[in-house]
């Protein structure tokens, strides 16, 4: 059956992206929703550049990620985010997904929580904490991974050691 | 004045830069910019636009280590603000640096010398025993 998995990452798509994790959990279609680079064609094209064409690639917006999100699919897509605070618009688009992986997020203003026990950068406000812990509550796996090849830290160890 | 920026992942550049410095000496007109494991995308951005501050005018080749990876798009994104005198490859190999290290012909322009660039590296791939 297709899978859907989301990935939070700040740089949305890049190489490691695509060495590592299409790969390892046999994507064939990436949706990256940032509404900035979707309107920009010269962003859009410097980030496509680098995806090899046998992945369907689509740089959209969070209203157009809605759309593509509700069509039927066969296939397993990746679809990803800059920031955790992007799962709120597209929550119920995602509700099924498989697994919602935390790579790269950078320190931010609002930013309380630095996690320390995978391998990566990893900040998280207390918005972005309670927002999660809604997808947990909903069955959703969550955790936190660099690379496939990393320490992979599921959402229940950060919780852990907050308390 | 054409600079040369060669910039990339964990040690990338410094390891070019050794490199050249080994077979031909330190050319004046490279620099050498790394993205490390601490450094999120505004810090290279940060090292890469102090160093352009110094460069007024002059034509940039930025050399990447991988295609669409973050330096490679930091590159990309300053040459899409200065078109025809700011130009981003990627996947050069010891060959094409060596000439990049060089530029011997003040004649060519910074899109000759890009695609001189690409050019070099294909050809400089082989096999033994073919």
């Amino acid at each position: 059956m297709a899978k859907t998995y989301v990935r939070v990452d700040d740089r949305l798509i890049h190489g490691q992206t695509i060495v590592a994790w299409c790969p390892t959990l046999s994507i064939k279609e990436i949706i990256a929703i940032d509404d900035e680079s979707a309107k920009n064609p010269v962003l859009k094209s410097i980030m496509t550049m680098g995806v090899p064409p046998m992945y369907k690639t689509h740089i959209v917006t969070t209203e157009e990620a809605k759309i593509l999100l509700a069509q039927e699919c066969n296939f397993n897509r990746l679809v990803i985010v800059k920031v955790p605070s992007k799962l709120e618009a597209i929550q119920a688009e995602i509700e099924q997904a498989d697994l919602i992986i935390l790579g790269n997020i950078a320190k931010r203003d609002d930013t309380s929580h630095k996690i320390s026990g995978a391998t990566g950068i990893f900040y998280l406000s207390d918005a972005d904490v309670s927002l999660i812990e809604g997808f947990i509550s909903r069955g959703t796996e969550v955790c936190f991974q660099q690379l496939p090849a990393t320490t992979k830290m599921s959402w229940e160890s950060f919780k852990k050691s907050i308390k | 004045m054409k600079r040369v920026v060669v910039m990339g992942h964990g040690g990338y550049a410094q390891g070019i830069k050794s490199n050249l410095e080994m077979i031909v000496g330190l050319p004046p007109h490279m620099y050498f910019i790394d993205l490390t494991k601490e450094d999120d995308l505004s810090d290279l951005k940060r090292k890469v636009d102090q160093l352009l501050q110094d460069f007024s005018g002059d034509d940039v080749l930025f050399a990447c280590d991988l295609l669409g990876a973050s330096p490679f798009r930091v590159a990309a994104e300053i040459c899409a603000h200065h078109p025809g005198k700011y130009y981003t490859v990627a996947g050069l190999n010891t060959m094409a640096f060596l000439e990049l290290s060089i530029v011997e012909d003040r004649t060519l322009s910074i899109e000759a010398l890009a695609n001189r660039a690409v050019e070099s590296t294909k050809t400089a791939v082989a096999r033994f025993p073919e």
